[in-house]
């Protein structure tokens, strides 16, 4: 263990430095000056802390005060050395955060059980601070794996839609990286990013719901069907609404919004501008887009300026403006994630 | 002073306190024998600039190092030193400062004669 011994009084200085040598093998470090000891302490944190009273510039009760603003400090052992009649004194050190007393003149049938108990206090501190450092450890772990297996359940979810939508597994990708890429780009922070990755791929689940002969006919829909279809964003936000998981509340929110349009001529509630949520304003262009650059059983793929023109043609209508002017600025990233997920 | 200083010490006692080491003993009154003259004058210098503050913290420290020797008288002086200064009672100031002065080196004799 690592004690520090601060006092102005070399007599005092010697016998405590020597008494400790009989606790075992510790590191001693005396100071007689309180500043250069305090600062000493705050740069290398000692398991305890053996500080006078009186010393000239600053005193032991303002020396203790520091230390306990010292974050570092703020928990570990401080004795502090007074003479028995000084009671004010020791209530207010007690008051600026000493753990115990020692008197003056020091006596070795005191100071030596009273130093020990400290240093048992600190070791038991430090082993239950390093026991809490393990559970954190293993409760992050933990969380990791479970946030791992959400991720998987829901990526196995997606792919059980996809298997009835002509759209493929390649499609899911890339628009859930176009749509962390917009996130990105608007500042949204790291934790979100990672959860719309995630929850994008769940915008069409829904689809679940719909019946093949419409889901997979390759002709126009009639209105009728059209209409049955468009329930899919309702479907959806029934299958994954009320989750505890912020995943999927977030992957609700997507499905319910991702063909709500900016002016509100969209699906299912007609919602316009902010009221959209941002999630499903940013999965609407990153899915029209992808949807559009991808060959389907009725149409096949558009040219990439094409595409292009039609979200900047759509910017304020179909499209929040934000979201467009940030997929088209990051144009080249677009290709890049084009190119790594292909079909 | 230095008669009382010398008949009371307790070299018994003294020992108890730090654990019975001889060379411990040794050791603490070679320290003392440096730092006593130094406080005596950190005594008489604050004295003749009637600095209150100083000679208040040259007397506690001179109560905290003889202390540890068991020296009563010595450390008697000091307490009424210590206080008088930390009042602000400047009366007696010249004689307790004078007392604690001859005490500190009553007790210097006394440990000089110890190691010898």
């Amino acid at each position: 263990m690592l004690i520090a011994i601060v006092e102005d009084t070399p007599v005092n200085l010697l016998i405590m430095q020597s008494l400790v040598k009989r606790l075992g093998e510790h590191d001693c470090q005396v100071f007689s000056d309180p500043e250069l000891g305090l600062a000493w302490c705050q740069d290398t944190p000692p398991d305890l802390v053996i500080v006078d009273y009186m010393m000239p510039r600053l005193d032991g009760l303002e020396f203790i005060r520091r230390c306990r603003s010292t974050p570092i400090l703020q928990e570990r052992p401080i004795l502090m050395v007074t003479a028995a009649a000084e009671k004010e004194v020791r209530y207010a050190a007690l008051e600026a955060g000493a753990t115990d007393f020692l008197t003056k003149p020091i006596d070795k049938h005191e100071f030596i059980p009273r130093v020990r108990n400290m240093l048992q206090l600190r070791a038991a501190m430090a082993a239950t601070a390093h026991r809490a450092d393990e559970l954190a450890i293993a409760v992050k772990m933990a969380t990791a794996e479970i946030h791992l297996r959400e991720r998987e359940t829901i990526m196995r979810l997606a792919r059980a839609a996809e298997f009835r939508d002509p759209e493929t597994g390649a499609h899911i990708l890339r628009m859930a990286h176009y749509s962390a890429l917009i996130a990105q780009q608007l500042g949204l922070p790291g934790e979100a990013i990672d959860m719309l990755l995630s929850a994008a791929p769940m915008h069409d689940v829904g689809k679940l719901g719909t019946p093949d002969h419409i889901l997979l006919k390759p002709g126009r829909l009639t209105a009728e069907e059209m209409g049955i279809m468009r329930q899919h964003a309702n479907i959806g936000y029934e299958i994954l609404r009320n989750s505890s998981s912020p995943m999927l509340q977030m992957a609700a929110e997507i499905a319910l919004n991702h063909h709500e349009k900016f002016d509100g001529s969209g699906y299912p509630n007609s919602k316009t501008g902010q009221d959209i949520p941002l999630t499903g304003r940013i999965v609407a262009v990153a899915d029209v887009f992808d949807a559009l650059t991808s060959d389907r059983p009725y149409k096949p793929a558009w040219e990439l300026t094409r595409a292009r023109e039609h979200l900047i043609a759509g910017r304020g209508s179909h499209f929040d403006p934000a979201c467009v002017d940030i997929f088209i600025a990051n144009w080249d990233k677009v290709l890049e994630i084009r190119s790594i997920h292909q079909d | 002073m230095e008669t009382n200083a010398i008949r009371i010490f307790d070299r018994q006692w003294v020992l108890e306190q730090i654990g019975g080491d001889e060379n411990l003993l040794h050791a603490i009154i070679e320290v003392f024998l440096v730092d006593s003259p130094a406080i005596r004058q950190q005594l008489t210098n604050a004295l003749q600039n009637l600095d209150t503050h100083k000679l208040h913290a040259a007397a506690h420290c001179a109560k905290s190092a003889v202390g540890n020797f068991g020296v009563q008288a010595a450390v008697q002086a000091a307490a009424h030193l210590e206080d008088a200064a930390k009042t602000g009672d400047t009366s007696d100031l010249d004689s307790l400062t004078d007392a604690l002065c001859r005490a500190l080196i009553g007790v210097e004799d006394t440990l000089r004669q110890e190691i010898s």
